[in-house]
Parts: structure tokens; C-alpha cells; sequence
């Protein structure tokens, strides 16, 4: 695994998935959430130590998004753009706890400071449990070993996209073959890996998707 | 949710474009139908992206949550209104089109305007140049006090106009262009 700083790969899917959203489809915004709350989650869990403010604040969050999706206008990344409603939601949230003399000071982070500077990355939540934590790396062993698995091409052709962030244009150049099989090859890379997964998923959901 | 326990390699390989970003037209419609609007289409989309996440070495806690996480979401967004956008975001196109009917109606009338002044003139180039001072719009008004100054100034500059000033310098660029011979 690489151990540089993660790059997602650019996305305009998210700006088509928004503007179905705003013509109604409400199944199109759940796809942006499915997308985005791990990583949402982990960004407010650096805000906040309690889990299930966490997840308050991350709900609170989508729901915000939901309401302003017509004010996106797709001149930023929809994930940069929801981060900044994250981290003002929280703010509020921590104002507003703060207040309350019933809340104790465990569920903030220690630094007084919001600049998402300070946040230490990967520290993990409290309420992380030893189960989940060897789940998440469960699924971390098997994409990354799944990934070893693949031939060569394959490998590249998933490699270049999810963790160079290439496009399809760019992949195709590299790879000196059409787009159309870079396509297939990031697809059937990414099924063979995910024959895996997704037995993982389910178990650790409880439920089918 | 329709439950769709049988997916075409299509359908799946369409999903992985969608993810990237990479799709548009029929292909994009029908990728968007089948990961919104199936389960397994959800599946796959939520495998791809977590592949993702873990490929990028992101720390993929809490996925047990996912499921519980999204149900809760769902039913706080059954109550919410619809998003509509506001008059000026969803009017944007509108608005500029607007404007630029407003330019270019103000431009047509311009046209108009100066054509019909053109016609209804009867003179011809110099002659309309000379003759704009000499007709002001405030003589309309009948209690408009004229100072007899002014008078004579337009009439001064009423006479410089009809000795034709550009004839001067016409003049003289001919002159100057046949005495001093082209080499």
C-alpha cells in the first residue's frame, strides 16, 4: 500500500449524481452518501471524539447538503464543498455542546483550534472497537492482496486510475490501448477484487445492499 | 428498492465508469438507473468506492455502520422538501439570456433609431455631421430662454460645419501626397 498521501482520482460523476438529486432523485444524493460518509466520518472524527456526535454531526452534515444542493454550483468538488459545511456543522455542534453542562469534555478533540491543520489523521475514534478496527483491516488485506492477484494489465489499469488518479484519456496514453479497454480492464479488475469484498461488507452491515 | 439478485457484466462494468466519472448520454443514464435504483447496484458501488478508499490507503473504519448510517439518512431525507433550486440559481441561464435580449433589443432600437433619423434627414453625410448642432432638441420646449450667445455661437459653429472641415485636411493630404511624389 501506498504510503503517500491519498489522491482521489478527479470525479465528475459527483456533479452528474447532484444534479439528478436536484431534479428529484432522491437515490442519487444517497449515492454521494455512500460515497462519502467513511471519509466525511473519519474528517469530523478528528473534530470529535465521541462517535456518536460523529455520526450526529455527519448526519446533520448530508442533511445540509441536501437542502443547499441548488446552491451547488460545481465550481469546487462536491466533496470539497461538503467538507466545508462538515466542518461548520461541527463547529456549531461544539458551540452548542459546549454550553451544555451536561457534556463532558471527552467528546471533543483536545486542541481548542478548528483549523483542520491541527487534526491529527488516523487517530482513531474511541469508540473504535477492537472488532472494527481488525474488520477494516480485513478489508484492507484482501483489496490489497486481491490487487497482488491481478494480471499485470489489470493491475495498471487500477493502480494508474485509484491511486495515480489517471483518467481514462490519460490511462489509455500510458497503456498504449484503446479507452474503451481501459474501461474493462479498471471494471474487471476491480470485480475480481471485489468478489472478496463485498462477502465482507455484507457480513460486517449485517444485511444486503 | 428493486431487488435485482442477477446484473449484467454491462450493468457492473457501466457502474466502474460511473465511479470514474467516465460515462455520458444512454450509458450514463443507465448506469445511474441500475447503482440508484437496485440494490446490486448499490453493492457494487459501495464495494468500488471502499476499493478505492483502501487502495488510496485510507483507513476504511466503521463499515459496519454503512448500512444503519444510510437507513437513518434516508428517513430523515423522506422529510425533507424536495431541494428546489432558488429563483436566481435555477434562473441563471434565464437571467443571461435575459441580458443579452435586453443588449441586444437596446442594439436594434439603436439601428432603428439612427436609420429612421438618417431617412427622415434627407442630406447626406457631411451635410447631417454640420446639421447636429444646429438643431437641439431643447428648442421643443416654449419656455426655453435662449441666450442670444449661444445663438451666435451655433451659428458660428453652424457656418464652420458647412465650410465642410474635412475638406481642409482632405486638401491637404492630397497636396501633400502629389508634392512630395511617391518614390
Amino acid at each position: 500500500m501506498s504510503n503517500t498521501a491519498p489522491i482521489p482520482p478527479p470525479d465528475d460523476s459527483d456533479a452528474l449524481l447532484v444534479q439528478r438529486a436536484v431534479a428529484g432523485d432522491q437515490r442519487a444524493f444517497e449515492l454521494l452518501v455512500i460515497k462519502y460518509q467513511r471519509r466525511l466520518q473519519r474528517l469530523i472524527g478528528r473534530m470529535v471524539r465521541d462517535s456518536d456526535l460523529v455520526e450526529d454531526i455527519a448526519q446533520e452534515t448530508f442533511i445540509r447538503a441536501y437542502r443547499a444542493l441548488p446552491k451547488f454550483r460545481g465550481e469546487s468538488q462536491f466533496y470539497t464543498w461538503l467538507y466545508r459545511i462538515a466542518v461548520n456543522t461541527a463547529k456549531k455542534f461544539l458551540q452548542e455542546r459546549k454550553r451544555s453542562p451536561t457534556m463532558s469534555d471527552r467528546a471533543f478533540a483536545s486542541n481548542e483550534d478548528n483549523d483542520e491543520t491541527f487534526w491529527a489523521v488516523g487517530e482513531p475514534i474511541d469508540d473504535e472497537t477492537p472488532e472494527s478496527i481488525l474488520a477494516a483491516k480485513e478489508v484492507a488485506a484482501a483489496v490489497n492482496s486481491g490487487l497482488a492477484a491481478l494480471p499485470l494489465d489489470l493491475r495498471q489499469a487500477l493502480s494508474l486510475r485509484e491511486i495515480e488518479g489517471l483518467s481514462y484519456e490519460e490511462i489509455a496514453a500510458v497503456m498504449d490501448c484503446p479507452m474503451g479497454t481501459v474501461r474493462s480492464r479498471i471494471f474487471r479488475a476491480r470485480e475480481l477484487i471485489s468478489a472478496k469484498l463485498k462477502p465482507m461488507l455484507e457480513r460486517q452491515t449485517g444485511k444486503r445492499w | 428498492m428493486t431487488m435485482t439478485p442477477q446484473h449484467s457484466d454491462l450493468d457492473a462494468e457501466l457502474a466502474s465508469a460511473l465511479a470514474d466519472g467516465q460515462l455520458d448520454g444512454a450509458e450514463l443514464a443507465q448506469a445511474l438507473n441500475w447503482v440508484s435504483q437496485t440494490e446490486d447496484g448499490q453493492r457494487h458501488w459501495r464495494a468500488y468506492h471502499v476499493l478505492g478508499e483502501v487502495l488510496r490507503g485510507d483507513q476504511v473504519g466503521g463499515l459496519a455502520e454503512d448500512a444503519a448510517f444510510l437507513g437513518r439518512l434516508r428517513d430523515r431525507l423522506q422529510q425533507e422538501p424536495a431541494p428546489v433550486r432558488t429563483i436566481e440559481a435555477a434562473n441563471d441561464a434565464r437571467f443571461h439570456w435575459a441580458r443579452l435580449a435586453g443588449v441586444m433589443l437596446l442594439v436594434a432600437g439603436s439601428l432603428l433609431g439612427w436609420q429612421n433619423w438618417r431617412d427622415s434627414g434627407g442630406a447626406t453625410g457631411q451635410e447631417q455631421l454640420a446639421k447636429v448642432p444646429a438643431e437641439p432638441r431643447v428648442e421643443a420646449s416654449a419656455t426655453m430662454i435662449r441666450d442670444p450667445q449661444l445663438d451666435a455661437l451655433l451659428a458660428a459653429h453652424k457656418q464652420f460645419g458647412g465650410a465642410s472641415v474635412l475638406q481642409t485636411p482632405a486638401g491637404f493630404l492630397r497636396n501633400a501626397t502629389f508634392q512630395g511624389g511617391a518614390p
